[in-house]
């Protein structure tokens, strides 16, 4: 069940106003029905394995306390996590390892392994491994008690707007506001209006924009061998705008549903294409994910405070790590590794690009000055989506070089950009749309607030009005329906 | 503060509620016939009560039955309820949406539906539901008609339609249209090979789908006292299809309906297979002609039919009766006249038009004397010698414009125009649309103000003998 669909359109307002019938103390036990029939949607077989996590992952924060000797503890923890990532291995990465070791069976000229059987990817196994990991290891460091009602924990494991593509969130967080559930008035006026401001927010980058661009994109990744600079620079870009259109507005959606639900998620993403360097993008791009990694990988790995190799091995290894949670295969490892390699070689400049800046008397604190930095970084980032996008290092490494090679700027010019799935109306309603994302974007990062709390401080006409347009935009604009097929949020793969 | 919010927040739904209904009718699916024409538009605007035929079925229905002569000549207030592509379970999930506001006397069901099974293009599955108001019976319709795709996008209909905003036309905003009661004329002639008809005992049964609505169909008319006629419009029919047909009627006998087998009549009709099909399954205007007279015959000798011309609350049946003479003077009589005399001598005939001519370049160096159809129309000989655009409608010219350095523009009936002229050439543009044909010579062109379009558009060449350009 898409956020996008009909379906949802139905299944949302119903377990809302149920919600609200029901009697408090019920709340969370329907709102943890409704998780599962939400999950059980793509697959009921899933259930097994969502209750299969939630059971591990339950059991071993009610053992950790009674725990008393510092072996048992780790052990436990350690039992955990190996069950997890077991799991994660079998169902996400098996293939990926078979695919690997016969690669190298072939080289050597032995018999290659066969598979005897197929995996389906479970939807969002990725998000509640991880979430419910992140509780067993913060129960493991004292930082919260254990849930000991068995629903409450399943819902927190399970709550559907961030169920299968996040964001991950932390115990303390949503666990806490799970508990108050049953005290808190539901449907206050704000954040019913908000949640929902947010929900069509997230559905316009999604449906409008997204979806839009996916068709470029798709078109230049699938023969990128037809194309030259313009286009393969356009399909690059193109991609860029689809995975924040996609993913943020994912993210937005959830954010949205939960807040109607008076459960507030934490923002996943924070304008991070403005981000002046590499290390700020991942403090501002999926940023439940960047904070997991930081606080449960990188610094238990000795993060920074150590020596500088060591410190740059971490954050290899995180990022690395990061690429394969993105996707099983070599394109997202290689994704993440150029993302390491970008803050390393950051850090290694750093005092060459600090001489360098003052030699030059450069205005490090100018519009113009921050402006090269974003766009710097930006193109970096472009850059690493290539290798993210293309379906094999090999494709990747050949788009590249096309994109350097063959150079054909009249391709701006001879209308050759709208024969790439896009004609010129189409990309009309895309060039429009952007404005009103960057525009957005740009408030968010200068005013710190996002899209709802920016018209709150509008008068109501604006308000309203805003609000209309975006959902006639949706209506019309929106990429559904028979003639468009819409696409599944990219994010649901991971 | 608690009710101020709710009263704003209704406030404002309600005029979410008003654009999104104006977007959808701007959106909305409107082709039922193929040509941009759709039916539901009259029909759904209609006053209560005032059909007494309704005549359904598919394409071969509204290329057969002109119900503009039906009017003119018999006083029968018909419809013509169908749809490209329209099977039984379309005809009966209409015949259900008419007889909501409707009570005919006499449904005529043109029977080729019997002969379908299933729909061979998405087109005609989108022309026979999405323009369903949206009630049970619509909900019942998507249900049983949809074969391909999923019925939620049918009934909802925005997952369709919303794509329609790159196809948008300038009648998609317009919410007063020519008249259209269901008749399409086709003037596309084609000479057919006729089959022979099959004269013997045998009848194939229809679908089993076909049969269940085709009882359905008589049930619903015996609930509601309508006397059905099921026709055949005549066509090349195959043998197969013939033997459908004798399915069908003996259904129909059985169930104390008509049967009225034009295949059988083609003499009687006095059908021509060289002048009177537009391909060898659909008749064309001149077939229509004698298909409609014969069952205009039939329907005054075989029910107590009211003659309607003098009501008027049957306004929109003169209406449509002036719309279709239009459709047939441009195709007719304008667009086939070539001659610039015939051509000059035809426009103070006209009535309901608006006709610009301008004179260019050496006009006057043709070998034919055209001042006096010139003067007929209204130029004047003080005007007559130089270059100039005039304006006539309705037997008066109503601009004349300076030789050059002008602007004029205006508006017409659906439309818009605007005249200029240099040192050099004049331009008329109509819908923002350049229509002169010839720098040296007389361009004519002639607006259909009832139709709401360019009825033609021609230049004469001066030099030589006024050759037409089209």
């Amino acid at each position: 069940m898409l956020f996008n669909s009909v379906d949802f359109l139905i299944f949302f307002p119903v377990i809302v106003l149920l919600c609200l019938i029901l009697p408090k103390k019920l709340r969370y036990l329907w709102l943890l029905a409704a998780s599962y029939f939400f999950y059980m949607s793509w697959n009921a077989k899933y259930a097994f394995l969502l209750l299969a996590v939630t059971l591990c992952t339950y059991l071993a924060g009610l053992i950790l306390p009674h725990c008393r000797r510092s072996f048992t503890r780790r052990l436990t923890v350690a039992v955990c996590i190996v069950f997890h990532l077991g799991l994660l291995f079998y169902f996400k990465y098996f293939d990926l390892f078979l695919n690997t070791l016969n690669r190298m069976l072939s080289g050597l000229h032995l018999q290659l392994l066969e598979r005897s059987f197929d995996i389906i990817l479970p939807v969002g196994i990725s998000f509640y491994i991880f979430q419910s990991m992140g509780y067993v290891i913060d129960v493991y460091r004292n930082e919260l008690a254990p849930e000991k009602n068995p629903f409450r924990y399943a819902l927190f494991v399970s709550f559907f707007p961030q169920l299968v593509a996040g964001p991950i969130e932390r115990s303390k967080n949503l666990l806490g506001q799970l508990k108050e559930l049953d005290q808190k008035p539901l449907l206050q006026p704000g954040s019913v209006s908000g949640g929902l401001t947010l929900m069509v927010w997230g559905l316009f980058v999604k449906m409008v924009i997204a979806d839009r661009v996916a068709i470029l994109v798709d078109t230049v990744f699938e023969q990128f061998y037809l194309y030259g600079t313009v286009a393969l620079l356009a399909g690059a870009l193109g991609f860029a705008l689809q995975i924040y259109c996609d993913f943020m507005g994912y993210s937005v959606i959830a954010v949205g549903a939960a807040r109607v639900l008076g459960i507030t998620l934490m923002d996943n993403f924070d304008t991070p294409y403005f981000s002046r360097s590499i290390g700020e993008f991942w403090r501002r791009w999926h940023i439940s994910l960047s904070t997991w990694f930081r606080d449960y990988l990188y610094i238990p790995l000795g993060g920074s405070r150590c020596s500088r190799a060591r410190k740059y091995l971490n954050l290899m290894i995180t990022m690395g790590l990061s690429g394969l949670w993105h996707g099983a295969n070599w394109t997202c490892i290689a994704w993440g590794l150029i993302h390491g390699i970008y803050q390393i070689a950051g850090d290694l400049t750093r005092p060459f690009r600090q001489k360098l800046y003052s030699a030059l008397s450069a205005k490090t604190e100018s519009l113009s000055f921050h402006l090269a930095q974003v766009c710097s970084t930006f193109l970096l980032v472009d850059f690493a989506w290539i290798f993210f996008r293309a379906n094999s290092i090999g494709v990747a490494l050949s788009f590249c070089k096309r994109l350097f090679t063959k150079w054909d700027p009249w391709s701006l010019f001879n209308g050759e950009i709208y024969t790439l799935g896009l004609d010129r109306p189409e990309f009309n309603i895309l060039v429009v749309s952007v404005m009103i994302l960057f525009l957005a974007d740009l408030i968010r990062y200068k005013k710190k607030q996002d899209v709802v709390a920016f018209l709150q401080e509008q008068c109501i006409w604006f308000r309203w009005g805003a609000v209309m347009l975006l959902t006639l935009a949706i209506l019309v604009f929106g990429i559904y329906g028979v003639k468009f097929e819409s696409s599944q949020f990219i994010y649901f793969q991971f | 503060m608690k009710l101020k919010r709710a009263v704003q927040s209704i406030l404002f739904c309600i005029i979410f509620i008003l654009i999104t209904s104006r977007v959808y009718q701007v959106l909305s699916w409107k082709d039922t016939g193929g040509d941009y024409l759709t039916i539901f538009n009259d029909f759904y605007h209609m006053e209560e009560n005032l059909i007494d035929v309704l005549f359904m079925g598919s394409s071969r229905c509204y290329c057969a039955i002109d119900n503009s002569r039906l009017w003119t000549e018999y006083g029968i207030a018909s419809f013509n309820f169908s749809i490209s592509g329209q099977d039984l379970a379309s005809t009966y999930y209409c015949l259900v949406e008419a007889l909501k506001t409707q009570k005919p006397k006499v449904v005529c069901i043109e029977s080729y539906g019997a002969v379908f099974e299933g729909y061979q293009v998405i087109g005609n599955m989108y022309r026979n539901t999405l323009p369903l108001k949206l009630s049970a019976n619509s909900y019942e319709a998507v249900q049983n008609i949809v074969t391909d795709g999923d019925p939620m996008d049918y009934w909802l209909k925005w997952p369709i339609i919303h794509t329609r905003y790159s196809e948008l036309r300038a009648r998609d905003f317009e919410k007063d249209l020519p008249v259209y009661l269901g008749y399409q004329a086709g003037f596309h002639t084609e000479e057919i090979q006729g089959t022979p008809l099959y004269i013997g005992d045998e009848a194939i049964p229809t679908a089993e789908k076909n049969e269940e609505y085709l009882d359905k169909i008589i049930a619903l008319a015996k609930d509601h006292d309508i006397s059905l006629c099921f026709f055949v419009a005549p066509y090349a029919a195959p043998d197969t299809d013939q033997r459908i047909y004798r399915y069908v009627e003996q259904i129909a006998r059985e169930n104390g309906a008509d049967f009225l087998n034009m295949l059988a009549l083609k003499e009687e009709l006095g059908m021509d297979t060289h002048t009177d099909y537009t391909n060898w399954f659909h008749t064309n205007y001149f077939g229509a002609e004698k298909v409609t007279h014969y069952m205009g015959e039939y329907l005054k000798a075989h029910y107590a039919l009211p003659d309607r011309r003098d009501d008027v609350r049957y306004h929109i049946w003169d209406e449509d009766a002036v719309v279709r003479f239009h459709e047939v003077q441009n195709e007719l009589t304008i667009r086939r006249t070539s001659d610039v005399i015939n051509y000059l001598n035809l426009i103070p005939g006209l009535k309901g038009y608006t006709v610009f001519i301008s004179t260019e370049g050496d006009y006057l160096s043709g070998d034919a004397d055209i001042f006096g159809y010139l003067n007929g129309i209204g130029i004047s000989e003080e005007f007559y010698s130089g270059r100039h655009v005039w304006i006539w409608e309705d037997g008066q010219i109503t601009y004349i414009s300076p030789e050059t350095d002008f602007l004029q523009y205006g508006d017409l009936p659906y439309s818009e125009y605007a005249v200029s002229g240099s040192e050099t050439d004049h331009t008329i543009l109509i819908a923002r649309t350049p229509y002169q044909k010839t720098t040296d010579g007389i361009n004519i062109i002639i607006y259909d103000n009832i139709l709401g379009e360019v009825a033609d558009a021609v230049g004469f060449y001066a030099p030589g003998s006024y050759a037409m350009i089209r």
